[in-house]
């Protein structure tokens, strides 16, 4: 996997602005057709519209998650760290997007449910993501090289969770209700009309996502370089 | 591959099997704690007098009965049944036919659960309101 610093730094230079403008957009249309131009459930109401800021967030929590985990195996198997500084720049926001599901969930859960937070296997599995993520960025902010190293190694012993997450719902008894869309199935459990505000915020979160990699990327490179030079003027 | 590519692997596929046993472990270990409640028919074997058990079920049609102040009703797994009692405030989204999770003590003799508290589940089914209002007037 031969990737060189400067195509990741000349994509991030060129993508950067038409992403974030993109993301703008999709937010935009989300919003409209989420909040205006889209049914409410036959049961929840209007409280069902949460689930366009909720869901999508959550597929994007496991989603960064397991590329953080992948570019971490391939980091540590070719011994290149500039996988593992890429998987660095995505870590704040998987985290920030765990957070938004954690949040949303609580306030969707309240009126529907009935509580803010259950310990069931769904809701626990997911808190847990959200400390690994924040145990993850506070280790790898410490910035030396073994501290990268260890930091991909607990990235890739922590994807177990993922696939736990995931399968929470269908393996044990749990408050949250199993999944209403399942990928590669044709039938979901989902109106159709409900689909587009859903995916307009899901292309959002993707593209503001590689958006705030792109810029965190750039500013990351151009401190080490900063870095490197000012501790070559002390030495 | 040179050696210390190979060696890398190794070390990885090694980490990723450990963490694969130990996960199976601990959630093969932790079963009962990962099931967030019993069934009517796990209920009914259960040890008398349990405290804080949660019951789930469905919401027994015609069984809800509503008396100065406290819900008594049935709760059904579609192989046996429990009663439940609870005084308080019910959750938007219970009705007949509705899934619902009951948290409280649990007295054998009566088979009853005294609830303290009421959850509603809804599936993972959601329907614009004019097509379900379409289907009811159908069915």
């Amino acid at each position: 996997m031969k990737l060189s610093l400067s195509f990741v730094k000349k994509t991030c230079e060129f993508l950067k602005l038409p992403l974030g403008v993109l993301a703008l957009v999709l937010w935009g249309l989300a919003c409209f057709y989420g909040l205006f131009h889209s049914p409410a459930d036959y049961q929840q109401g209007d409280f069902m519209r949460i689930m366009y800021v909720h869901v999508p967030a959550a597929w994007m929590s496991l989603s960064i998650y397991s590329s953080m985990a992948v570019w971490s195996i391939i980091g540590f198997i070719t011994r290149t760290p500039l996988w593992f500084y890429m998987a660095r720049q995505l870590a704040p926001v998987g985290f920030g997007f765990s957070l938004i599901t954690l949040v949303t969930g609580a306030i969707w859960g309240k009126p529907t449910w009935g509580a803010w937070w259950v310990w069931d296997a769904r809701l626990t599995s997911m808190l847990i993501l959200a400390f690994i993520y924040g145990a993850y960025i506070m280790w790898v902010e410490i910035d030396r090289p073994q501290t990268y190293t260890s930091g991909a190694i607990i990235t890739i012993i922590g994807w177990v969770n993922i696939p736990i997450i995931k399968g929470s719902v269908e393996w044990w008894y749990t408050l949250h209700q199993p999944a209403s869309i399942k990928p590669f199935s044709a039938s979901s459990a989902i109106d159709p009309s409900m689909m587009l505000p859903l995916f307009l915020m899901f292309g959002c979160y993707i593209t503001f996502t590689l958006f705030v990699f792109a810029i965190r990327f750039l500013r990351f490179i151009a401190f080490q370089k900063d870095y490197v030079a000012t501790m070559r003027n002390y030495a | 591959m040179n050696t210390t590519r190979r060696q890398r692997i190794q070390t990885l596929c090694g980490v990723a099997l450990i963490t694969l046993g130990v996960a199976i472990f601990v959630l093969i270990g932790f079963r009962d704690q990962l099931y967030f409640f019993k069934t009517p028919k796990e209920l009914s074997s259960l040890t008398p007098n349990e405290k804080n058990i949660r019951l789930g079920g469905y919401v027994v049609k015609g069984s809800v009965h509503y008396d100065d102040g406290t819900f008594h009703f049935k709760v059904t797994d579609y192989d046996k049944e429990a009663n439940v009692v609870y005084k308080g405030v019910m959750p938007e989204l219970f009705r007949e036919g509705q899934n619902i999770i009951a948290e409280g003590h649990y007295d054998a003799a009566t088979h009853t659960l005294m609830a303290e508290r009421i959850l509603a589940k809804h599936d993972e089914k959601y329907v614009p309101k004019d097509i379900a209002q379409r289907i009811k007037k159908r069915s």
